[in-house]
C-alpha cells in the first residue's frame, strides 16, 4: 500500500526534471540562435565597413582619373585641342535643355568667334552647316534629295 | 576538517561577493577592448559633382616581435601586400628588443582584406592592423585655396576645410567588442556596444569645375606670359553671389601639405589686400551718379592736375585732356577727373557708398582667413582731405579681390550688394540636404545708376583703343588698373598690380570676372596685362556655357 505514494513522488521528479530539461533546451537553442545571428550580423556589418572603404578609395582613384587636369591632360595626348572656330547656327526645331547646351571642355582658347546667323529654312541650315564642315558634296547631295 | 572547510568558504564567499564587480570586470576587459571607430570626414564636391576632398582608409600596421616565432616566413607573405622589402621585414620582425615595431601607415584598403584573410588562415599572428582614414583630394591643386587641407591630427585649416570643419569632421566612435589578445576583433562573437562613428557632413560647393579650370589655366599663363609674382581670377554670379571659380597662382598641392609652407595655402582673394588702383573709378563713378552729385550727361574739365587738401593730384601720363564726358573719363581713366567726382559727391557720402559696396568690412564669406581691408573714414584721426583724392582712384585703400568682385557684382546685377558664398548644399550624413541661398545684404545703387554705369563702362572699353579685354561679339563692361604698390615710405617704383574688373554680357550681366596680375615684368599695364586675360576668360566661359554672341542672343529672345 505503500508504493503507491513513492511511485507518485518518482514520477512528479521525472516529469519535473523533463520539464526542466525541456526548458533548458529551449532556452539553450534560443540562446545559441541569438549568438549566431549576432554573430552573422557583426561579420555583415563588417563587410559593409569593407566595402564602403574599398567603395572609398575607387571613388578617390575615378575622381583623379576624371578630374579637369587629368582629362586635359589626356586629351591633349589624343592630339584634341581647341576649337579654331565657332558657328552659331539658329535651329528653331531643336529645343535643347539648358544643360545640354554646353559643349565640350576647351583647354585652350586663342582663337575668335565668327557668329553666323543662318535662316530658320531646315534644308537650308542643313546645307549651310555641312559646307561650313567641308562637306559641299553632301551638302548638294542634301539639296537634291531635299527637292 | 571543519576549520578547513570554514577558510575555504570563507575565501570562496570573499571572491565570489566581496569581489565580485571588480573581478568580472577584470574578466569582460580580458575578452573585450574598447576601440575607436574613425568617422569618415564628409565629402567636398563642385557643383557638377567634381570630388574635391575625400577621405580614403588606410591600414596602420604593426608587429609585436616577441612573439612571432617564423620571422622569415611571415616576411615572405608581408611583403607583397604591404609593399615593403622582405629585407626590411625580416629586420622589424626579428627585433626581440622591441615589444612593438611599426611596419607601415599607409597600406592600402584592399590589404586589410588580404590581412585578415591570412590571419583567419593562421599564416600570420602577432600582427595588429587598424583602418585609419585619411584626406586625400584627387584633383591635387584643384581649387586648392578654396578647399583648404585637413592636417594630421583631422583638423580643417584653410578655405571651406577650415570653415566648415565642425559640420565636416563628424565623430568618432568608441565601440567596446570581444577581441583577442592583440586588441583585434578577431572573433565577432556579438554586437559591438557602445556609440558608433558619426560621419561628417559633405559640402557641395558653388564653383563650376570646368569654370574653376578655366581661371586657373589663365591665371598660370597670365603669371608665366608676363613674368609676375603670382594672380587670382575670380568668377562670380552678379545675380546671386555664387562664386562659381576662384583661382590664384601658385597653388598649392593639397596632398603634400606636409612639405608645403603654410602661407601658400592662405587665399590671396579673401586674406590679402591690396591697392586696386582704377578699377576704383568705377565706385566713385557709382557713387557720384547715384548720390545726384553728377549726371550722367556730365562734361567736367581736366586741366592735367586738381589739388586736394593740399596735394596735387596728377593723371598718370601727367597730362591735361580739357573738357571730358564720363565714358572719355573713364576711357582714359582719368584721376582727375575721378578726384573732382569724389569731390563733388563730398566725403561723408563718398565713404559711405564706399562702406555699403563692402569695402572697409568683411563680406562674411564663407571661407576661413577673410580680412575686411581698410578704408579710411573721415573723422578717424589718420584720414587727411587728400585721401578723398587718391582713394577716389583706388590708392591709400586697401581691399581683397574678393570685395572687388563682389561690389563689381553691385553695379552688374542693379544696384544690390550680395553676400559671396561658396557653399551651394550641405549633405548630412542622414541623408538630409540643407541648401543655401543668396542673401541681399542691402541696396547701394538705384537700378538706374546700375545702368547708367554699365553703359559708361561699355563705351569706354570700346573707345579705348589700347584696351585687350574686348571680346568679338560680346558687349562686356568693365575698369581696367594699375596700381602701384605701397612700401615703407611710399610706393614701390618698379612694380604694379595689374587688373581688370569687368562683366558680360552688358545688358543682361551673368558673369563677374576680376583679374589680378601682381608684379608683372613685361608690362605694367593692366590694359596690356589683365585685360586680354579677362578676354580670354570669358571667351572660354561664353563658349563652354553656350552663352551665344549679343545678336544671336536677342535674336532668340524675341
Amino acid at each position: 500500500m505503500q508504493a503507491l505514494p513513492l511511485l507518485s513522488t518518482l514520477r512528479f521528479a521525472l516529469v519535473a526534471i523533463a520539464a526542466f530539461i525541456l526548458v533548458a533546451m529551449v532556452y539553450l537553442a534560443q540562446a545559441s540562435n541569438a549568438a549566431l545571428i549576432a554573430r552573422e550580423l557583426r561579420v555583415k556589418q563588417l563587410k559593409i565597413q569593407e566595402v564602403e572603404r574599398e567603395n572609398a578609395q575607387l571613388r578617390y582613384e575615378i575622381a583623379a582619373l576624371a578630374s579637369p587636369s587629368a582629362i586635359e591632360q589626356r586629351a591633349r595626348k589624343l592630339g584634341l585641342g581647341p576649337a579654331k572656330r565657332v558657328v552659331y547656327a539658329e535651329m528653331p526645331w531643336i529645343q535643347p535643355p539648358p544643360n545640354e547646351l554646353m559643349p565640350a571642355f576647351l583647354p585652350d582658347a586663342n582663337f575668335d568667334i565668327v557668329p553666323q546667323t543662318f535662316q530658320a529654312d531646315e534644308s537650308a541650315t542643313l546645307a549651310q552647316l555641312l559646307s561650313v564642315l567641308g562637306l559641299k558634296n553632301l551638302s548638294a547631295y542634301v539639296d537634291a534629295q531635299t527637292k | 576538517m571543519v576549520a578547513a572547510a570554514l577558510v575555504i568558504t570563507a575565501r570562496l564567499g570573499y571572491w565570489q561577493m566581496a569581489r565580485h564587480d571588480d573581478l568580472g570586470e577584470l574578466a569582460v576587459n580580458l575578452r573585450e577592448r574598447t576601440m575607436t571607430e574613425y568617422a569618415k570626414r564628409g565629402d567636398i564636391i563642385t557643383s557638377d559633382g567634381v570630388l574635391l576632398a575625400t577621405d580614403i582608409f588606410y591600414y596602420e600596421v604593426t608587429a609585436h616581435p616577441r612573439l612571432i616565432q617564423n620571422p622569415k616566413e611571415q616576411a615572405q607573405v608581408l611583403a607583397p601586400i604591404l609593399n615593403l622589402s622582405e629585407a626590411e621585414l625580416v629586420e622589424k620582425l626579428s627585433d626581440q628588443r622591441q615589444q612593438t615595431v611599426m611596419l607601415t601607415l599607409t597600406a592600402p584598403v584592399t590589404a586589410g582584406k588580404q590581412l585578415t584573410a591570412l590571419r583567419n588562415a593562421g599564416k600570420i599572428g602577432a600582427i595588429e592592423f587598424v583602418a585609419k582614414p585619411q584626406r586625400r583630394y584627387p584633383g591635387g591643386s584643384l581649387a586648392a585655396h578654396l578647399v583648404g587641407f585637413t592636417s594630421a591630427s583631422r583638423s580643417g585649416a584653410y578655405g571651406v576645410e577650415q570653415y566648415f570643419d565642425e559640420l565636416l569632421r563628424g565623430r568618432d566612435g568608441q565601440i567596446r567588442a570581444e577581441a583577442d589578445a592583440l586588441g583585434d576583433e578577431a572573433l565577432p562573437f556579438d554586437l559591438p556596444q557602445g556609440s558608433p562613428a558619426l560621419n561628417g557632413s559633405s559640402l557641395v560647393l558653388t564653383i563650376n569645375s570646368a569654370l574653376q579650370s578655366i581661371a586657373e589655366r589663365e591665371v598660370a599663363r597670365g603669371v608665366q606670359e608676363f613674368g609676375a609674382r603670382s594672380g587670382q581670377i575670380l568668377i562670380l554670379d552678379p545675380q546671386t553671389g555664387k562664386i562659381l571659380a576662384l583661382a590664384s597662382y601658385p597653388a598649392p598641392d593639397l596632398n603634400a601639405f606636409a612639405t608645403t609652407k603654410l602661407d601658400a595655402y592662405a587665399d590671396p582673394a579673401v586674406s590679402l589686400p591690396y591697392e586696386p588702383g582704377s578699377v576704383f573709378k568705377a565706385f566713385t563713378l557709382a557713387a557720384g551718379l547715384d548720390s545726384g552729385k553728377i549726371s550722367r550727361g556730365i562734361v567736367l574739365n581736366d586741366p592735367g592736375s586738381v589739388v586736394i587738401g593740399g596735394r596735387a593730384i596728377y593723371n598718370s601720363d601727367r597730362k591735361g585732356y580739357g573738357n571730358v564726358d564720363l565714358v572719355a573719363a573713364m576711357a582714359k581713366s582719368l584721376n582727375v577727373i575721378a578726384s573732382k567726382i569724389a569731390l563733388a559727391t563730398g566725403p561723408k557720402t563718398f565713404y559711405q557708398y564706399l562702406h555699403d559696396l563692402g569695402f572697409g568690412t568683411l563680406s562674411n564669406v564663407d571661407l576661413a582667413g577673410e580680412i575686411p581691408g581698410t578704408v579710411k573714414n573721415p573723422g578717424d584721426g589718420i584720414w587727411y582731405e587728400s585721401d578723398l583724392g587718391t582713394n577716389s582712384f583706388g590708392q591709400g585703400i586697401a581691399v581683397t579681390p574678393l570685395q572687388m568682385a563682389n561690389a563689381l557684382a553691385v553695379i552688374a546685377n542693379g544696384g544690390k550688394l550680395m553676400r559671396p558664398y561658396i557653399v551651394e548644399r550641405i549633405i548630412h550624413p542622414d541623408g538630409s540636404v540643407e541648401a543655401r541661398s543668396p542673401y541681399m545684404v542691402r541696396r547701394v545703387l538705384k537700378p538706374e545708376t546700375a545702368a547708367q554705369v554699365t553703359d559708361i563702362l561699355s563705351r569706354s572699353i570700346l573707345t579705348e583703343s589700347t584696351n585687350k579685354a574686348n571680346l568679338p561679339g560680346y558687349t562686356i563692361a568693365g575698369k581696367t588698373g594699375t596700381a602701384q604698390i605701397p612700401v615703407p615710405g611710399g610706393y614701390d617704383p618698379k612694380w604694379t598690380i595689374a587688373s581688370f574688373g569687368g562683366y558680360l554680357p552688358a545688358d543682361n550681366p551673368q558673369y563677374v570676372i576680376l583679374v589680378k596680375i601682381d608684379r608683372p615684368q613685361k608690362s605694367p599695364w593692366g590694359s596690356q596685362v589683365a585685360s586680354p586675360i579677362f578676354a580670354a576668360v570669358a571667351q572660354q566661359i561664353a563658349q563652354l556655357t553656350g552663352l551665344p554672341p549679343d545678336d544671336i542672343r536677342k535674336a532668340m529672345s524675341k
